[in-house]
């Protein structure tokens, strides 16, 4: 039986068994390599099973593999501090979850519970995630439709356009949520001083800022975090994807404006387990001690560089910053997905003409070099 | 040459476009497909439902 005809059906299945993964390489059941230009989705910064994160895991796993948050842990303590230390300054506590979409849902009710307002203002052509609260702030019609009634009132400003944005924060916005650079949304990069502009008129309004960094954190974009770039500390930053190398682990980052949480006001039964939290120190650990902020600005300016010099006539244009990189086609991507894929470069779209890549951080020159010369054949058809 | 927004009638240029290029109109913002080139034909380009998911 096919796993696609296991599986609920809401994943959209590609037909192919990866049994192993190194690196910024990823092998199918036949022995077929193929270049992770994904990472999984963002998922794989440190690189596929990197050494230092599977042995952190299998240290931890004969140590301790689960135990309530209500403990103390070393591990979890250690994961606590240290992204502390590449946060923002004036970021000072974390809560843990597993996901991307529940960092999110707990920074929508510290919001909630922080100001005593219920309004919610995000971007348009935003993702933030699937679940209920997230969807709420996600604007993409297609993810929201079926759900009408059931999602939280949000008015959408255009990204990247303070006119647009002044004209709906008001006195009863709660937050202000945005992605530094918009991933799902085609990869967009906003002009410099957007960020700080969105930070002071969240001051003068008395609304919250809470960033999403889960695509763009974590050294994607050459900094350690997007919001960083412009020298800007929201309230709240979402962290999520290649937090724990490989598993399941997010956090939602509060900064000393937001206090401390009410106790029992949230909770996680599995964030924080010390196994995650363990494969997340060594990680960080990895990060930092190779510079993969400094690796992705430097590599994705070598890529983009790449791109542009192709000059070909179905790119519309080339955009993203450091890793985090969309080329934009003047026709359907998906035909050219395919190919890609077939020619053993896994990449993924956005919308209709984007193909985005966002590689491992740990991905070489010759790589790099030999996808572009891919995408060039690729393209020419 | 100019074909009609088959979506708002808006008048829209063939400025050098390609046969299947996706462009969204000035007026409305529909996405447009590029179904024909001469005589330039344009057509709402419907979202494709395979969502490769994130």
């Amino acid at each position: 039986m096919l796993e696609a005809e296991l599986e609920s059906g809401v994943i959209a299945k590609r037909g192919i068994d990866i049994v192993r993964g190194e690196g910024c390489h990823i092998w199918d059941a036949d022995g077929k390599m193929y270049l992770d230009m994904g990472a999984s989705y963002g998922v794989c910064n440190v690189g596929h099973c990197n050494p230092r994160v599977v042995r952190a895991i299998e240290e931890q796993a004969k140590k301790l593999i689960y135990v309530s948050s209500s403990y103390d842990n070393g591990s979890r303590k250690e994961l606590m501090e240290r992204l502390l230390s590449v946060s923002p300054p004036g970021m000072s506590r974390v809560f843990l979850c597993n996901s991307g979409t529940e960092s999110m849902e707990a920074a929508i009710k510290f919001a909630f519970g922080k100001t005593g307002r219920r309004g919610l203002v995000a971007a348009k052509r935003a993702f933030h995630g699937r679940s209920l609260g997230s969807l709420s702030l996600t604007f993409n019609p297609s993810h929201r439709q079926g759900m009408e009634g059931c999602l939280l009132p949000v008015k959408f400003a255009n990204f990247a356009d303070m006119d647009s944005l002044r004209g709906i924060v008001d006195e009863e916005t709660a937050a202000v949520v945005l992605e530094p650079i918009q991933g799902e949304g085609g990869v967009h990069v906003p002009p410099e001083g957007y960020l700080r502009d969105v930070r002071n008129l969240c001051d003068e309004m008395g609304a919250l800022l809470i960033v999403d960094e889960v695509q763009t954190g974590l050294c994607r974009t050459g900094d350690f975090f997007a919001i960083q770039h412009e020298g800007v500390t929201p309230d709240v930053m979402c962290v999520g994807k290649s937090l724990g190398g490989g598993l399941p682990i997010a956090a939602a980052v509060l900064g000393e404006t937001m206090g401390q949480m009410e106790k029992g006001s949230h909770g996680s039964t599995f964030g924080g387990s010390p196994l995650a939290c363990a494969a997340g120190v060594a990680a960080l650990e990895f990060m930092e001690e190779e510079r993969l902020d400094l690796r992705a600005m430097e590599l994705g300016a070598r890529f983009m560089e790449g791109l542009l010099e192709m000059e070909h006539p179905l790119v519309r244009e080339v955009r993203g910053r450091g890793l985090m990189i969309g080329l934009e086609l003047k026709v359907r991507a998906g035909p050219y997905l395919s190919a890609l894929l077939e020619r053993g470069i896994a990449a993924i779209p956005t919308g209709a003409t984007v193909i985005r890549f966002l590689p491992p951080l740990v991905i070489s020159e010759e790589d790099i070099d030999d996808a572009v010369q891919t995408i060039g054949e690729v393209l020419n058809g | 040459m100019t074909e009609d927004c088959p979506v708002c009638g808006a008048d829209i240029a063939n400025n050098g476009l390609l046969t299947n290029e996706l462009i969204p109109c000035p007026d409305c913002g529909s996405d447009l497909e590029v179904i024909a080139l001469s005589p330039f034909k344009l057509e709402p380009a419907p979202e494709e439902k395979e969502d490769w998911g994130e």
